[in-house]
């Protein structure tokens, strides 16, 4: 039972993440170095934990403040990049963080960052969960939300219409940035320590394929996709390299034949068993 | 001490030109990256270290590699590529991306699982350093800046000059029209494919040659490189991707010896960001380019 929910935290704390990647990649900006924007609330947290004293109720949401001004002043610098150049630029963001953090002698250099305050309840991390999804959920069911999705579709079209693509882009990107730096703040006070290393190409990649595997469009993606690929290896107990094949051929499989991914698919199975008799009906209609 | 490590940084360059006009090649002929392009290196690499321990001579153990890379670069581009061809607008570009991601994490992955995910010592290896007019240069190095420099006159001679290399412009330039025009668009693409990744498995088989050992991860700096310098260098352009490779290795020579090791990753990325934030369209901009 106890390893359960140790998995569950886990995937909590991730989903937290991968919630702020999706409304980023929903704007039209593959960030595939989440792992660095997760860190900055991991750092300032357990730094202001460690080096001044204060509890994590202070200095997590210091930490999710931080997160939004680095996204969105990362964002505003590269609102000229689109595509596979911002795709590359926070790649190599990623990359070069791990050597970069491990210089830095105040928040632990290449070691880490050790002794950080405890908060290991499940509450509170269920709530930054549930109060992160519900806000995702809000921002894409409003209009902001129907603004992002046409940023995303089509940045000169958005354009066109009216919508602030640049601002929105910055704004949105700063979001996503804070519920990662959320995550990552929860995820330093759980263990009590954060290493640079957790800002790695390895994490962002783990992110990226949990928001693409799960669906990048609707917010259940994220939240599917992470719970299902940190349960599924638990169950079926196989090596972590096994583990990442596996994680490949389902990025293939999604790209190639169900690009809403594993909710998508989900839903769209719920909507056959509900309306399956009204589809043959249309079938029937459509051969007249 | 500083020209010293310059010459270095010049001549480790000539690996990352390799991968930088790999992915400028495709990105230019097809309008997508292939993010698994710097993993067909680690085929080529891992097809010799198993050939060579299987017990085969060394011309059979490169013609295994040869085999191995090229089939496994034409299953990823049917696979993971072509079928980005049938959408219009952005996934067009998202699906290729998220395809090739897959593929590289399947072909890392299992390189692990098959010879461990570590450190392998390549079976060939040139680790020597020679004394040229009071520089210490790495044999291996040397020859891989060698061998990677004839590739590239080789290919440049071949994108210019030739039927082919026509062929391929055409395609890149505008694949409809070209169709139009009477040539196999699909037939040149998969033949480009092949051809950059064999460059990028002799690439492999110089990283082993000149640093003794090879990983099923070691893909992935090589790649970012690569990536970097297509982009500093100017996207579509083989001279831009030459260029930009150089200029990564002068970097992280500089790096090197002013700030340490560790900060080399830091300083591509800084040039990266310099670049893009002067001249977004990279040094040599090229008109065509998509």
């Amino acid at each position: 039972m106890d390893f359960w929910l140790t998995v569950f935290l886990s995937a909590s704390i991730a989903a937290i993440a991968a919630i702020g990647l999706f409304l980023q990649i929903r704007s039209g900006q593959m960030n595939v170095g989440m792992a660095v924007f997760v860190g900055v609330g991991g750092y300032v947290s357990g730094a202001l934990g460690v080096h001044l004293g204060l509890p994590p109720a202070l200095t997590v949401p210091v930490a999710v403040a931080a997160g939004f001004l680095f996204g969105a002043a990362f964002s505003a610098l590269t609102l000229r990049l689109h595509h596979w150049f911002f795709a590359v630029t926070t790649l190599t963001l990623s990359v070069a963080a791990v050597s970069g953090v491990g210089r830095i002698g105040i928040i632990g250099g290449a070691l880490g960052l050790t002794g950080i305050p405890f908060l290991t309840h499940a509450v509170p991390i269920l709530a930054a969960l549930v109060v992160t999804f519900s806000l995702a959920w809000w921002i894409d069911r409003s209009t902001v939300g129907l603004a992002i999705r046409a940023t995303g579709d089509d940045e000169v079209l958005a354009q066109v219409f009216g919508v602030r693509v640049r601002l929105l882009r910055v704004l949105v990107f700063g979001i996503g940035s804070a519920m990662a730096a959320l995550s990552g703040a929860l995820h330093a006070h759980r263990f009590g320590v954060y290493q640079p290393s957790d800002l790695g190409f390895h994490t962002s990649l783990l992110l990226f394929v949990y928001v693409i595997v799960g669906g990048k469009t609707s917010v259940w993606g994220p939240l599917v996709g992470t719970f299902f690929l940190h349960l599924m290896p638990e169950l079926v107990k196989i090596s972590p390299e096994a583990e990442l094949i596996v994680f490949g051929l389902l990025m293939l499989l999604v790209a190639v034949a169900m690009p809403d991914g594993v909710a998508g698919a989900f839903s769209k199975g719920i909507q056959m068993l509900r309306g399956g008799r009204n589809r043959a009906g249309e079938a029937e209609i459509s051969k007249f | 001490m500083l020209l010293q490590q310059l010459l270095n940084g010049v001549l480790a360059s000539g690996i990352y030109a390799l991968f930088a006009v790999g992915f400028t090649m495709i990105f230019g002929i097809m309008g997508v990256l292939n993010m698994a392009h710097a993993d067909l290196a680690v085929v080529a690499a891992f097809a010799i270290v198993w050939a060579v321990s299987a017990g085969f001579t060394p011309l059979p153990a490169v013609l295994i590699a040869v085999v191995a890379t090229l089939g496994l670069a034409l299953v990823v581009e049917r696979l993971a590529m072509r079928p980005g061809r049938r959408f219009k607008g952005e996934a067009a570009i998202e699906m290729p991306l998220i395809a090739t991601i897959g593929a590289g994490m399947i072909i890392q992955n299992v390189a692990a699982l098959i010879f461990g995910n570590k450190v392998i010592f390549f079976p060939w290896q040139l680790p020597a350093f020679i004394n040229i007019g009071g520089f210490l240069v790495s044999q291996g190095l040397l020859i891989s800046a060698g061998v990677a420099l004839a590739l590239l006159v080789a290919l440049e001679i071949l994108v210019d000059r030739t039927s082919f290399g026509r062929q391929i412009r055409a395609v890149a330039q505008n694949p409809t029209a070209a169709k139009i025009m009477g040539i196999d668009t699909n037939l040149v693409i998969v033949a480009t494919v092949a051809l950059t990744a064999a460059i990028a498995g002799i690439a492999g088989g110089l990283v082993g040659l000149s640093y003794g050992f090879v990983a099923p991860m070691m893909g992935i700096p090589y790649a970012i490189k690569g990536l970097v310098a297509m982009i500093i260098g100017g996207v579509g352009s083989l001279r831009g991707a030459v260029l930009g490779a150089v200029l990564i290795g002068l970097v992280e020579a500089m790096a090197v010896t002013w700030l340490g090791s560790q900060v080399k990753d830091v300083a591509v990325f800084a040039v990266l960001l310099a670049v893009l934030a002067v001249k977004p369209g990279g040094l040599i901009a090229t008109p065509g380019a998509r």
